[in-house]
């Protein structure tokens, strides 16, 4: 492990790859701040940039630009609520009403501060334990998988506010169903498709976050006339306010830091759980254990729940490579499209990198750390300046918006479908946003619809019945952990309506 | 039981979920995979189970008040239907008249909508950013988007 690391800090510490950490950082915040382009699309448009690369520096440019985009989606998250990325969405729940207070400033400083304590905490479990979290990876099993991704998706419900978990199951439903449109990727059989040829590939991700989240909210603001509030916003996104964190805000803040990181860790390194499962749960563990003045701050601009999702973020794509640079399984959608890069310069992630590539397995890791000193060292001065990308006056940035989304997504697939489909869903989500109906449990359902699929069907297939929802302890854990998120506010629920209802009245 | 907004959007999504659930039924299986553990319908038929469960629930179960019900009319829907007929104009145009026209045309009547009226700053605003994308794409990405339009003014060059 020394030799490796050593080759590696030699690959890492070349001027060449100290240039591709920063320009990779630089560019990934550039883009990701821009509703539209996330770090997919940032990324994809950097392979036939990194061809002519060798191949530690086209993955340490890839990998900068990962966290540059995850960093900007969030700025973007907390500025105007347009998370570009589906690991940010849950950033926005609180760094969205702190900017909106006007403490845009302070909201984007413990986002930098969480986001370098989180990937840091992330490289330094990576360099230490790498070889056994490969282990830790391969000892789950499809079973296991099914019940994490159920256990993610109903503890995103759970959060989703008071009297709302039954609308969040109803978007988880609406999300899985989508991602079941399109080609079955095992037996080739076509559902949902009602003969157009434009849906066989399915819905992309990005198309469904863009319509969702940045066309639906910038198209929302628009809609709700609310002048005061507008100019509150505007006034307060000019002066973003002091990019300072006290030193009680940093006492507080350390311990959601600490415990986020780990579980975001931790929650990456499992294949397809990812950023976006890592942000949600950690979100939800703080709340979960805030006390119960602090839990009502959640959702309207807590200092906790914006830190908890940008470390656990962070933490989560450092964790991510772990499977995609030991076992050749991409752990998000963003590793999957570096796996393909990998392929395309004739590396093939798996056991054999770790061995006969050492210089590749361990620059990366090592940049990794750079990475976030470089985040931190560039972000924290250059946000005010870069962030006035996001400032412009609403009637200019509202159109902007839309044609940053727009493009995005047409620059993909070059399929005017997808601009009208676009359309057809921010309309569909406006309705259920002005209904109450949160968005983030259906795009999550969403991203983990397939692969939820594959791993109960292997899961199915392997145990022939249901019966693997019980036969091994880890699975039935999980299960467990999720019955009670279901069943302790049901219970409470309950509680609080019977106690609530006064003596001798007749039920409705 | 009042039917309140929940309660309309309840019937809506069991309505949808029941729709899914008959569609589930329809895939078409390979012979004999009707029996096995698991094939093409097993997933979408618990999807529209789940469906019709939280949809069922949420009609049967006392419904909560909005503390802060929403005034329809007070929304400002003209410029939002506005803004929704533009970007499905745009995915009609961009390939007939190219990127670099729609794009600009887009944002020009985007920013008209929103009440900018001031010309230098609509076109300052649009075509710039227009020009400096298609830019990007063309001249930095080698990412060619056919473009008609500078096509025939020799802007740009033809490819195929």
């Amino acid at each position: 492990m020394i030799d490796g690391l050593l080759i590696g800090l030699g690959t890492a510490l070349t001027p060449t790859n100290i240039l591709m950490v920063f320009i990779g950082c630089l560019a990934g915040t550039f883009i990701g701040m821009l509703p539209g382009l996330g770090p997919i699309s940032a990324i994809a448009l950097m392979i036939p940039i990194t061809y002519g690369f060798d191949p530690a520096s086209g993955l340490i440019l890839m990998a900068g630009v990962y966290y540059g985009a995850i960093f900007g989606g969030s700025t973007s998250s907390i500025l105007i609520n347009a998370p570009g990325v589906a690991g940010t969405v849950a950033t926005s729940f609180d760094g969205y009403p702190m900017a909106r207070r006007g403490q845009a400033g302070k909201a984007l400083a413990i986002a930098a501060y969480a986001s370098f304590s989180g990937g840091t905490v992330g490289a330094i479990l990576l360099l230490a334990a790498a070889p056994a979290l490969a282990g830790v990876a391969l000892s789950f099993q499809s079973a296991d998988y099914f019940a994490l991704m159920v256990l993610g998706l109903t503890a995103v419900a759970a959060f989703a506010g008071r009297g709302q978990f039954l609308k969040a199951i109803i978007m988880t439903a609406l999300g899985l169903a989508l991602a079941t449109i399109g080609q079955d990727p095992l037996s080739d059989i076509t559902r949902f498709t009602f003969g157009s040829i434009d849906l066989l590939d399915g819905i992309s991700f990005l198309l469904l976050a863009m319509a969702t989240f940045a066309l639906s909210e910038a198209l929302i603001n628009v809609l709700k006339r609310d002048e005061t509030a507008t100019q509150t916003h505007q006034t307060n996104s000019r002066a973003l306010g002091a990019m300072t964190v006290s030193r009680a805000e940093a006492k507080t803040l350390a311990p959601v830091v600490g415990r986020s990181s780990v579980l975001g860790f931790f929650i990456g390194v499992l294949p397809g759980a990812g950023a976006t499962i890592a942000s949600f749960l950690a979100y939800g563990m703080e709340r979960n254990l805030a006390s119960k003045q602090a839990k009502q701050a959640f959702g309207n601009g807590s200092a906790r729940g914006l830190a908890a999702p940008e470390t656990a973020n962070n933490a989560a794509c450092t964790g991510s490579f772990v499977p995609l640079l030991t076992l050749g399984i991409p752990g998000s959608g963003t590793t999957a499209v570096m796996l393909g890069a990998l392929i395309s310069y004739g590396v093939q992630p798996g056991p054999a990198l770790f061995t006969e590539r050492p210089e590749v397995f361990w620059s990366v890791i090592l940049s990794m750390y750079l990475g976030n000193c470089v985040l931190l060292l560039l972000n924290l001065p250059l946000i005010p300046y870069i962030a006035r990308l996001l400032m412009l006056p609403k009637p200019l940035l509202t159109p902007m918006v839309l044609f940053f989304s727009l493009c995005g997504v047409y620059l993909v697939s070059f399929n005017t479908f997808d601009i009208h489909l676009m359309v057809l869903f921010a309309v569909g989500a406006i309705g259920l946003r002005l209904l109450g109906f949160p968005m983030a449990p259906m795009i999550l359902a969403f991203v983990l619809g397939k692969l939820m699929e594959e791993n109960l069907r292997r899961a199915l297939l392997i145990n022939d019945g249901w019966g693997f929802l019980w036969e091994r302890p880890t699975t039935l854990i999980i299960m467990g952990i999720t019955a009670l998120i279901v069943l302790v506010p049901a219970i409470d629920a309950y509680r609080r309506h019977r106690a609530a209802k006064p003596v001798g009245a007749t039920p409705e | 039981m009042a039917l309140t907004r929940d309660r309309i959007a309840a019937l809506i999504f069991l309505a949808l979920s029941i729709t899914y659930l008959h569609h589930a039924g329809q895939i078409e299986l390979y012979p004999g995979e009707a029996a096995d553990a698991f094939n093409a319908q097993t997933f979408p038929k618990f999807i529209g189970w789940l469906g019709v469960l939280a949809s069922s629930l949420m009609l049967i179960l006392p419904a909560k008040t909005d503390p802060r019900p929403l005034r329809w009319s007070a929304l400002r829907w003209r410029p939002v239907i506005g803004l929704c007929a533009l970007m499905t104009a745009y995915g009609f145009a961009i390939q007939p008249i190219g990127f670099f026209v729609a794009t600009s045309l887009l944002l020009l009547a985007g920013f008209m909508i929103l009440g900018e009226r001031r010309w230098r700053v609509l076109l300052l605003a649009s075509i710039p950013l227009a020009a400096g994308m298609q830019f990007i794409l063309h001249g930095l990405l080698d990412i060619y988007i056919a473009d008609p339009a500078l096509e025939l003014l020799g802007i740009v060059a033809t490819r195929g």
